[in-house]
């Protein structure tokens, strides 16, 4: 960074901005690894309801649990 | 579901138990049944659909007026002898019984599925209902087996019967397969969504939307609830109903639109097909004309987005742009690194020149006032305003950079843009001059076609605009409620109950808009690669030089390459290729997805392509490259391949992978004259038909080649 906040350093910045999207990623890719496994949980329950005869109520419930599931753990990164 | 062993008892005309195994190797994936035409090919596909859905397309009516017809063999009843003949009577207790048993294995289970009725029991072509009895065990590495409870559910997971007819089908039947107008003119678009595993994510965005809903009127109750957000709470409820109704309104005009461009394209298909020779030149000009029409719309709407991409991506350019604008008046050449140097080089000047300050004072030389304003001349030269400047001019540079890469690019799109817009408006031209030209022909049933068309393009147009209309009103509905949210924030209640259905709703609308986005990425992802399959399988075989499209509605078109344009009238054999292909890339584009690694959601169906292979329409060339795509593509391919079609040098393209093969033999009464030849199977003749008819041989009877 140059040695006050007013001047505009590009190579500088082109550093900060890759850094932040190298951090972002490694950020993101954790949070949207919790999320694809949360949706492939729920793709699941639609799966097993699709042609089975428990009612929507149950499958809505079942879903819903899941989602307060992920909630309550860390293993998402947001 | 890899097909394991198929038995059947008193089937048709497979008098007694038969039994057909299936290969299951990974690279001898293939079972070839030669059959004659007429002894039973599509029977025993017939055999599968009945024992595992109850209906097979030739075996699902109760007919009225027609007492038994006859499903399994007339010697399994009993008869009489009238008059010097043979009459039945009824269907024998023991013998009449008719059975299929399926054995198969599915995410490494296995199970047999078992169907049974009895002759007595059918009712016009259909065997009473609950009459029939299925079974359905699973079977577990330990050899102990389990009787499930829903079986028909079961089977329904595993393989849906309404996806069924796209692996398990007659090759006569596949041009009604891939009916665009069929489903209310929403095509066979569902089925194949449903058979690449998109139709869970829809309901389960459906789902996720309802669970957003109920948990939004259950925030909006508690923000009622709190003094310091009541009024809040109260507009946020008016806002979540209106959204609510607003949505359920525009979902309705998208279904609408659907039904409408289907019949849309119903007509056309009509006017395309007209009797009249003259006619019908005209109805497949207008289709072409149209169908380049509708590409061209779909490349359009690519340079939209493509421009909207832009846009978003080079924005800071455009107000750094602006920016550099502000800063060029400096010149560091001339100025050389003085900040502000140049106005206060010519201001100061004019100070000392006046011997005036603007606070009145006299500036006399060598006086202390007169230096103090004098030394302003050089703290505008410091090294620390040359370095911001020089970093002023690089950033100013940096971004003229980016906007001539973003006006250069925008030029390009937009240059694209006007190439196709006037694309578009000769192909509405020319459709226009081929509608007269229609008309001009008096025909009052395509008169009236066309008329109807007119009536159906401009209630597309209303409800489209009516559409638009509506999810702009959606999203005003939504920023309002946006920004009352935001105020909510700013009063900070301490209710956790709040902050929970605030977290919860957080939650689901990134699942959601994840679940989306990707679902349309790997949608986006699935037409390339079924397209790119494709055009492998058409380039490979096709006798000209043909492009394969495949559009959003997985309609399967072929261009003439380099020109774009429709191509018409390719005839049968290559429709059929083009049929096959897209089938079978369907399967090899869902056996890709189930291997990827990253699935993240409902992998594609895999199951096994069994055919009866509608060879009739094509040549030897077309027949050749049919049966070296089909193992390619498949996961487990069963083909019943008429004798007649079959030529023995289709072993080098096939031969490879065949684990099963077997052949139908068919037993003639002595009376009747054999008419088939042998069939050769790599150097050997089969007997096909034989004359041995007796109460073991009659009928058809299935021997396999070793």
């Amino acid at each position: 960074m140059p040695d006050n906040n007013e001047g505009v350093e590009i190579n500088e910045m082109a550093q900060i901005m890759h850094n932040t999207a190298r951090n972002y990623d490694d950020i993101s890719k954790k949070t949207f690894d919790a999320y694809d496994k949360l949706i492939a949980e729920i793709i699941l329950i639609e799966k097993m309801h699709k042609y089975g005869s428990t009612g929507s109520e149950r499958k809505l419930k079942e879903i819903e649990k899941q989602i307060n599931r992920f909630i309550n753990t860390d293993d998402f990164g947001d | 579901m890899n097909l394991i062993k198929l038995t059947t008892i008193n089937w048709r005309n497979f008098y007694g138990k038969h039994e057909l195994i299936f290969s299951n190797k990974k690279d001898k994936h293939v079972t070839l049944i030669h059959g004659q035409n007429g002894t039973g090919k599509t029977t025993m596909i017939n055999a599968i659909k009945w024992c595992l859905y109850r209906t097979t397309p030739d075996f699902d009516k109760e007919l009225k007026n027609v007492d038994n017809v006859e499903i399994a063999h007339w010697d399994t009843w009993n008869s009489k002898i009238e008059n010097g003949k043979v009459i039945k009577t009824t269907p024998n207790e023991e013998d009449s019984e008719f059975e299929v048993e399926l054995r198969f294995e599915h995410e490494g289970i296995e199970y047999r599925a078992t169907r049974k009725a009895h002759q007595k029991d059918m009712k016009g072509k259909a065997v009473a209902a609950g009459k029939d009895t299925f079974t359905l065990f699973k079977k577990y590495q330990t050899g102990q087996q389990k009787l499930i409870d829903e079986p028909q559910s079961t089977i329904s997971r595993i393989l849906p019967s309404e996806l069924s007819n796209y692996f398990l089908f007659s090759g006569e039947t596949v041009g009604k397969m891939l009916d665009a107008s069929a489903d209310q003119g929403r095509g066979y678009k569902n089925a194949v969504r449903d058979i690449l595993g998109f139709t869970l994510s829809d309901v389960a965005i459906k789902d996720l939307e309802m669970l957003l809903n109920k948990n939004t009127r259950q925030q909006n109750t508690l923000i009622q609830a709190d003094k310091l957000t009541k009024v809040f709470g109260d507009k946020l409820i008016e806002l979540n109903k209106d959204k609510e109704v607003i949505t359920g309104q525009l979902n309705k005009l998208k279904d609408e639109l659907k039904v409408a461009k289907g019949t849309d394209e119903k007509i056309t298909k009509k006017i395309s097909e007209s009797d009249h020779e003259d006619e019908k030149k005209l109805g497949a000009q207008l289709k072409e004309k149209e169908g380049a029409k509708r590409i061209e719309a779909t490349r359009r709407q690519g340079f939209l987005n493509e421009k909207i991409n832009l846009i978003e991506k080079y924005g800071f350019a455009i107000f750094g742009a602006f920016l550099s604008k502000k800063v060029e008046p400096l010149q560091k050449e001339k100025y050389e690194g003085k900040l502000p140097a140049g106005y206060i080089d010519s201001f100061i000047d004019k100070l000392l020149s006046q011997n005036k300050c603007i606070c009145k004072r006299d500036l006399v030389e060598n006086t202390t006032e007169y230096n103090a304003v004098k030394v302003l001349l050089d703290t505008a030269n410091t090294s620390l305003i040359d370095d911001r400047l020089t970093k002023a001019f690089s950033a100013t540079a940096f971004f003229k950079g980016r906007a001539s890469n973003f006006i250069s690019d925008l030029d390009r799109i937009s240059n694209q843009l006007d190439e196709s817009d006037s694309l578009i408006s000769s192909y509405t031209n020319a459709c226009s001059d081929i509608e007269e030209k229609l008309k001009d022909l008096g025909n009052t049933n395509i008169d009236k076609l066309l008329k109807d068309r007119k009536i159906i393009r401009k209630t597309i147009d209303i409800k489209t605009d009516d559409a638009a209309s509506k999810q702009v009103t959606l999203n005003m509905n939504a920023s309002e409620i946006a920004q009352i949210n935001k105020a909510i924030d700013k009063v900070k209640t301490d209710n956790p109950e709040l902050k929970i259905k605030q977290e919860f709703g957080r939650v689901i609308n990134i699942t959601k808009s994840r679940l989306k986005s990707n679902q349309e990425k790997y949608e986006r992802n699935a037409i390339k690669q079924i397209a790119k399959t494709i055009q492998t399988n058409i380039s490979e075989c096709s006798h000209n030089d043909f492009n394969a499209l495949v559009d959003e509605n997985f309609n399967v078109s072929l261009v003439v390459s380099g020109t774009g344009t429709v191509a018409g009238g390719v005839g049968e054999g290559t429709e059929m290729l083009l049929k096959l292909s897209f089938i079978t890339s369907l399967i090899s584009h869902s056996k890709l997805r189930q291997g990827a690694e990253s699935s993240w959601a409902a992998p594609g169906t895999i199951a096994p392509f069994v055919i009866d292979a509608p060879f009739s329409e094509m040549d030897e060339d077309y027949q050749k490259s049919t049966l070296k795509f089909l193992p390619d593509q498949s996961h487990q391919l069963v083909i019943f391949l008429s004798n007649g079609q079959w030529r023995e040098h289709y072993e080098e393209v096939i031969g490879n992978f065949i684990g099963k093969r077997y052949y139908y033999k068919n037993h003639v009464k002595p009376e009747k004259k054999l008419i088939q030849g042998k069939l050769p199977v790599k150097g050997e003749k089969y007997e096909v038909e034989i004359d041995d008819w007796d109460k073991a041989h009659f009928g058809t009877t299935i021997e396999e080649i070793k």
